[in-house]
């Protein structure tokens, strides 16, 4: 059964074509349909900056710009960000580094389905609490 | 490489002195590089080269049949450098996405 639409918006920054449209799939599988795509961590940055998404799925190892620079780059200019480490980096110090950087959550490539729903249920939670704050 | 105490020569990536024991080089825990004893980072990996700071520890060699008697600071040293080996382990150790999410909880 297809989940009903939410008014979500979420960007996907990865450079691997794979990747993206996986993540765009599971989003939207989930009822989420605005999704933007991005191929590095400049671009990624420029769309988040222009766009402001709810949610922020970020790749760690990419061309131009990597996911650390590009991380830093988006909670300077927005600290409220929601950010989602998408990577196969699992040494405890990388990890450190994006937790210490702001990352929000941290999904280990590669993923489960099952994996990505529970990580998903909580940024959406979180945005949840944010817009009942307001 | 000479040794600076016997004038032994001896192989380039020797880590001691094949002759009387003397440190020639400080070996990086992290990727296994053989860098110069006064070194304080590795040049090939960057990490902290842990035996540098310590050389005085290593630059009298024991004689044969005569272990060296350490000092109580001398003792208190080694032991802190063994927990900077083992800090920079764990530093590099791969993590579960359990593990993760205890982190990130």
């Amino acid at each position: 059964m297809k989940a009903p639409p939410l008014n979500f918006t979420a960007l996907v920054v990865d450079d691997s074509p794979h990747s993206r449209i996986l993540l765009l799939r599971l989003l939207q599988r989930s009822g989420i349909s605005q999704v933007q795509l991005a191929v590095n961590g400049a671009e990624g940055i420029e769309r988040y900056k222009a766009s402001k998404p709810d949610m922020v799925f970020l790749d760690a190892i990419m061309p131009e710009m990597d996911g650390l620079e590009a991380l830093r780059e988006i909670k300077n200019s927005d600290p409220e960000a929601v950010v989602v480490m998408t990577t196969s980096l699992s040494e405890k110090e990388k990890v450190l580094q994006f937790k210490e950087a702001g990352a929000n959550y941290y999904l280990l490539k590669p993923f489960e389905n099952e994996k990505f729903d529970q990580t998903l249920l909580k940024v959406l939670s979180l945005l949840s609490q944010r817009i009942k704050k307001v | 490489m000479e040794c600076p105490i016997c004038k032994a020569s001896n192989g380039e990536v020797k880590r001691f002195c094949t002759a009387c024991g003397t440190p020639l080089g400080a070996l990086c825990r992290r990727c296994g590089k053989m860098g110069k004893l006064e070194d304080k980072y590795c040049g090939d990996c960057g990490a902290v080269l842990a035996a540098a700071p310590n050389e005085h520890l290593f630059s009298h060699p024991a004689q044969a049949g005569a272990p060296k008697q350490y000092a109580p600071d001398e003792i208190e040293e080694l032991l802190s450098l063994r927990k900077l080996a083992r800090d920079e382990e764990a530093a590099s150790e791969h993590v579960t996405q359990n593990d993760i999410d205890s982190i990130f909880k």
